[in-house]
């Protein structure tokens, strides 16, 4: 799939599915991974980049087995940075079908 | 590329950091490997997926003191800020480090005009002043006295001139971290994706 296009949503992908439950970064690789191809060592500076601006927080916890995995939770901050996002994403991922269905219907 | 190859390339890359933030970033990737193990994949596999090692530390390290000169604004600060981004590629010794030179010398260019003229008032109001005492025997095409106050206010336009510049630099310094961190975004967020 084209960067530029995943560049602009990968954040809110992360945030999103943070939104539903808390979860670590090898996990949101593998979740985002099911859907479309991303370069795996992203989306730690991604999450890094998150955390200084307040939208998310971590917190240490053991796993059954190997080491404790730092978790990923989003705040209230993000929590509306989230909202905020989806909504223009919505917006704007509608005028773009809508402009696109247009072409197509001009062609058909 | 092995697990402790990739750690170490990483950990080069990021020696501009603090020991937190060094540690921070080294745990989260050798936690991403020691997961993708646990699932039955192999070191050079995930390291493959990781991405190069020295692109991403570059990266943070950018980031990191870009953030810095941000929250702390010092001229040291912006100089290490700048040779982070410069380590992004060549591209940005037209787009960064051109720029930034070319301000840095109007900035001082200002800031010597300004000192010249500070410096040019008392000159001028201590040759009126003798002038009028008589020591200093010299007919001025102006009045001595008018000079005086002249002297002043060039020495007074000096100091707005300095306090000009000052302010100037404050808003190019604000400029530039937007400036820096549009560059990333821009142009070097994409290679990590």
């Amino acid at each position: 799939m084209n960067a530029q296009f995943k560049k602009g949503v990968l954040d809110m992908c992360v945030m999103a599915l943070l939104g539903l439950r808390d979860r670590y970064g090898y996990e949101l690789v593998q979740d985002i991974s099911r859907r479309f191809e991303i370069s795996e060592g992203s989306i730690y500076p991604l999450l890094r980049r998150l955390l200084t601006e307040g939208y998310v927080s971590t917190y240490l916890q053991e796993s059954g087995e190997g080491p404790a995995r730092k978790y990923y939770s989003l705040t209230a901050q993000g929590i509306a940075a989230r909202d905020l996002l989806i909504h223009e994403w919505m917006d704007f991922s509608d005028a773009v079908c809508s402009l696109i269905g247009e072409i197509t219907d001009e062609k058909g | 590329m092995k697990r402790d190859e990739y750690l170490r390339k990483l950990e080069q890359t990021l020696s501009k950091l603090s020991q937190q933030d060094w540690d921070e970033i080294l745990g989260d990737y050798s936690e991403h490997f020691a997961i993708g193990l646990e699932n039955g994949r192999n070191e050079e596999e995930i390291a493959a997926a990781l991405g190069d090692p020295q692109v991403i530390g570059r990266e943070y390290t950018a980031v990191t003191l870009i953030k810095t000169a941000e929250d702390s604004p010092s001229a040291r600060g912006m100089g290490r800020a700048i040779a982070a981004t410069l380590g992004l590629g060549l591209f940005n010794l037209v787009v960064v480090l051109v720029p930034f030179i070319i301000l840095v010398c109007i900035i001082l260019m200002i800031l010597l005009g300004g000192f010249s003229l500070v410096c040019a008032g008392p000159m001028l109001t201590g040759s009126a002043v003798l002038i009028i005492a008589g020591i200093f025997p010299m007919v001025l095409p102006v009045s001595p006295v008018a000079t005086v106050f002249f002297g002043i206010g060039i020495t007074c336009m000096g100091l707005l001139v300095i306090l000009g510049d000052y302010w100037l630099s404050r808003m190019l310094y604000r400029l530039g971290i937007r400036y820096l961190k549009w560059n990333i975004a821009v142009i070097h967020g994409r290679e990590s994706l």
